[in-house]
């Protein structure tokens, strides 16, 4: 990877009630499908993100909101680190559980392979 | 602040001095338990009442020469899940046999409530987040226990 | 096995009316999530990576049909229809709701089941010899000083804000099988110099970053004064234990750094006051109560059986796969004509420790017919069916078989303990799962198994050691090496009576290069054995030097 890419972040937490993971859309809402996050490049608008995970966690909506890194990947946000990404697929183990095959059912109304 | 005592609010007649302050001849006052060491002048007898702040990195046994003129200890829990107090609490209440108050400061949780008075505790200070209720309500969470030596009552453990 | 009285009975019923308000009260906002974990973790419930994870326990490893059956009910109601047995011996359930989780303790207490303590800074899940109560070589049944042990420290007033988790082990035989060394606290049930039965303390035994083996603190104490010297080490450790570092608060360190001898010395001073202040008997164990609960342990009415059974002669005789299975499966029962019978968790390639509600059922059924209705989990995450008949272990095998239980390979090369991993655990820095998998699809061959003998491969996803890799005779850490998973070999660990931790054998491997790597360890082994010497015994032999040789001289070539 030569070129060098502004830093990209999603904001994510998991729900408090079922403790499924989330991420923090562009209308402050909670998405399973990190396809849906909000983007945010530069460090105002991260903290700005950060803010509105807080909220939500005080909200008793959601517990734990962090920030990760993603890339553009085939227009799509990927989670950089291996834990973030599996976090965003469920067990590598069981394909059958999780996300990953919530998606193959086409739960994230948004089609087509996810890497 | 408002104090819970025995399961009810109660008054507290107890200020807290720091330092080497003197004492004044009436009034109840807690003093930090270094100061019975450093100003033994803290122990002569006067009308009030003598009480302590024992910081939870002490041995409780230090206490025990001074145990029969202090009618109050105070223990600290810097977080809730600091739990060294409830093993101090022990030692003053059970091993050195202290019959006076034993009041748990700083950060307990209404949810240690059981724990703190099995152990020896029998006050707590009141807060917006623990009022009365909460602490009863948490007590009430507990009324059967396993362990013998350590009950608030003969009726909640297990007979042999 | 234990029975709950009405005390045990209401006593967990008033747990789970507790914990129902506590999740209302989250649920409401009247507790924070700071406010709220210890108490969640005091019920065994975790968030992980994907999701909240319950851990259930199962004291000393003991389970009945009955529960097993609803486990497997719990599994399918309110989670993805399996488990995961733990190297604690304990259940994990990776996909409750916290809004469940009330009602998944209400189904565990109608059958006499908690998930208490299984986590957070107090005293976890008393474990022991699975194979206690029917094991050839024990000395007497350790299980019902397990069970005193959990009722006593069941919401223990002063020990559930400890610096750290504590956790204790306890055997009853010459032979360790559960791995007291690597304990907090380890008991051993020994006679002294005049025949009188007691205890034998270890203290200081642990794993994560920096594993230790247990030392003797006491060399023998009196059954009844159990009690009273456990508190006093637990007071000890409460107040002194570090609070500073959280990698620096286990009872372990504690001891390293004040001395072995100093340590002692504390808790004996502490003891003695204990004995002081309660007066003469107070602090013994009452002999009424462990009277009751010996009861339930006492063994079972045996049938009178010769040693062999024809018939199962006659079936090894004539089907090699399931004397393959009987020879590495079943071990020697203490009463004549019984046998104790493993079943592997472990299928060739599979995820170890999991178990599918439908094969938990599977179990309980088995179990039933053949076992008394009592089945043992193993903290190497496989199960045991300790009452069966000789005359039945034709049965058991088709019956295990069938629900794909059958593998033939207790403590063989594919017997791999395997913590989950980043696959599911927010600790974790890598994955071992698929570890576990490559490494037993490449040695799946029942030949090469047989050749190879006993061989404990422990894999763990991250230096806190679920995996118990440092107590492997082969042990695997995985780390993240500029953000790639990358692994750790260690080499002559022992979670055995004769306890040692795993050396480091060089540098380490991506997780391509793992099974390679453990193939060479494995065929050095092979090539510079003795007859009849296992791996651990070669490697005590000759030390690290061929191994590390043989692992990384590629390099050279």
């Amino acid at each position: 990877m030569a070129e060098k890419r502004p830093l990209r972040q999603v904001l994510t937490a998991n729900l408090l009630k079922d403790g499924l993971v989330v991420f923090m859309t562009d209308g402050a809402a909670w998405s399973p499908w990190i396809e849906d996050a909000a983007i945010v490049t530069g460090k105002d608008s991260a903290l700005e993100l950060e803010g509105k995970g807080n909220i939500a966690a005080k909200a008793n909506v959601v517990v734990g909101p962090y920030l990760i890194d993603v890339l553009d990947v085939n227009g799509r946000p990927r989670a950089t680190l291996i834990r973030e990404h599996i976090r965003t697929l469920g067990p590598t183990v069981r394909t059958d559980l999780g996300k990953q095959a919530e998606r193959a059912a086409g739960g994230s109304g948004q089609g087509g392979a996810f890497i | 602040m408002p104090l819970i005592k025995n399961g009810q609010y109660a008054t507290d007649t107890w200020t807290r001095i720091e330092g080497e302050v003197p004492l004044p001849d009436d009034g109840d006052f807690i003093v930090d338990a270094t100061r019975l060491k450093d100003d033994p002048s803290v122990l002569k007898p006067r009308r009030g009442r003598l009480g302590v702040l024992l910081m939870n990195t002490v041995d409780a046994e230090e206490l025990a020469p001074h145990l029969g003129k202090l009618a109050l200890v105070a223990l600290e829990f810097p977080s809730f899940n600091d739990g060294r107090a409830f093993s101090q609490a022990r030692v003053i209440r059970h091993t050195l046999g202290f019959a006076g108050e034993i009041r748990a400061t700083g950060k307990p949780m209404a949810d240690q409530a059981s724990h703190l008075l099995r152990c020896g505790f029998d006050a707590f200070e009141d807060s917006p987040r623990q009022p009365l209720e909460v602490w009863q309500r948490a007590l009430a969470a507990v009324p059967r226990v396993y362990q013998r030596d350590y009950a608030a009552s003969k009726d909640q453990v297990r007979k042999p | 096995m234990y029975r709950y009285d009405e005390f045990d009975h209401a006593f967990v019923k008033e747990r789970v009316a507790q914990f129902r308000d506590q999740t209302n009260r989250r649920v409401a906002g009247e507790l924070t999530e700071d406010e709220f974990r210890p108490l969640r973790l005091m019920n065994g419930l975790y968030l992980q990576l994907h999701a909240y994870m319950l851990r259930i326990a199962v004291p000393y490893g003991t389970l009945s049909s009955k529960q097993m059956r609803q486990l497997a009910m719990i599994g399918d109601k309110w989670d993805r229809s399996y488990g995961h047995f733990t190297t604690r011996q304990n259940l994990q359930f990776n996909w409750p709701k916290l809004e469940d989780t009330p009602d998944i303790l209400q189904a565990l207490a109608d059958v006499e089941m908690h998930a208490i303590q299984t986590s957070g800074n107090c005293i976890r899940n008393v474990t022991a010899d699975h194979w206690a109560g029917v094991a050839a070589d024990e000395l007497e049944d350790p299980r019902p000083w397990a069970e005193l042990l959990r009722q006593w420290s069941s919401l223990h007033p002063e020990f559930c804000f400890l610096p750290r988790k504590f956790k204790i082990a306890v055997t009853a035989a010459a032979a360790d099988r559960a791995a007291v060394a690597f304990h907090d606290i380890g008991l051993k049930i020994i006679k002294n110099d005049k025949g009188e039965v007691g205890f034998q303390v270890l203290v200081g035994g642990g794993m994560g970053r920096t594993p230790m083996i247990a030392k003797v603190c006491r060399e023998w104490l009196p059954k009844g004064e159990l009690l009273g010297y456990i508190e006093a080490v637990m007071r000890v450790y409460n107040l002194y234990g570090r609070r500073d570092n959280k990698y620096k608060a286990r009872i372990k360190i504690l001891l390293h750094e004040e001395g072995d001898e100093t340590f002692r010395k504390m808790v004996d001073e502490e003891y003695q006051k204990i004995k002081a202040a309660g007066g003469s008997v107070s602090h013994l164990v009452p002999e009424a109560e462990i009277a009751r609960i010996e009861t339930y342990f006492a063994p079972p009415k045996y049938d009178l059986l010769p040693d062999t059974d024809p018939q199962l002669a006659q079936h090894l005789k004539a089907n090699a796969k399931m004397a393959r299975w009987y020879e590495v499966n079943c071990a020697t029962h203490k009463q004549q004509g019984y046998s104790i019978v493993n079943i592997s968790l472990k299928p060739e390639g599979g995820i170890p420790g999991d178990a599918t509600s439908e094969q938990m059922r599977a179990v309980a059924d088995i179990a039933d017919t053949f076992s008394l209705s009592e089945i043992r989990v193993s903290h190497a995450q496989n199960l045991v069916l300790p009452y069966v008949r000789k005359q039945d272990v034709v049965a058991v095998y088709h019956a295990l078989e069938k629900a794909g239980l059958a593998s033939a390979n207790l403590g063989l090369v594919t017997d791999i303990i395997a913590c989950p991993g980043l696959d599911y655990c927010a600790l974790a820095t890598a994955r071992s799962i698929p570890i576990a998998q490559e490494i037993s699809k490449r040695f799946e061959a029942p030949a090469r198994q047989q050749e190879i003998g006993d061989l404990a491969i422990k894999i763990s996803g991250c230096i806190n050691a679920c995996g118990h890799h440092h107590a492997g005779n082969i042990g695997i850490l995985g780390l993240d090496k500029q953000g790639k998973e990358f692994y750790q070999i260690t080499l002559g660990g022992s979670a055995d009576e004769t306890a040692s931790i795993g050396q480091i054998v060089g540098p380490g491997f991506s997780a391509e290069e793992v099974p390679a790597a453990i193939e060479k360890i494995v065929d050095t082994y092979i090539g510079l054995r003795n007859k009849g010497e296992t791996f651990l015994g070669t490697y005590r032999r000759l030390g690290p030097a061929p191994f590390k040789e043989a692992v990384y001289a590629q390099a050279a070539e």
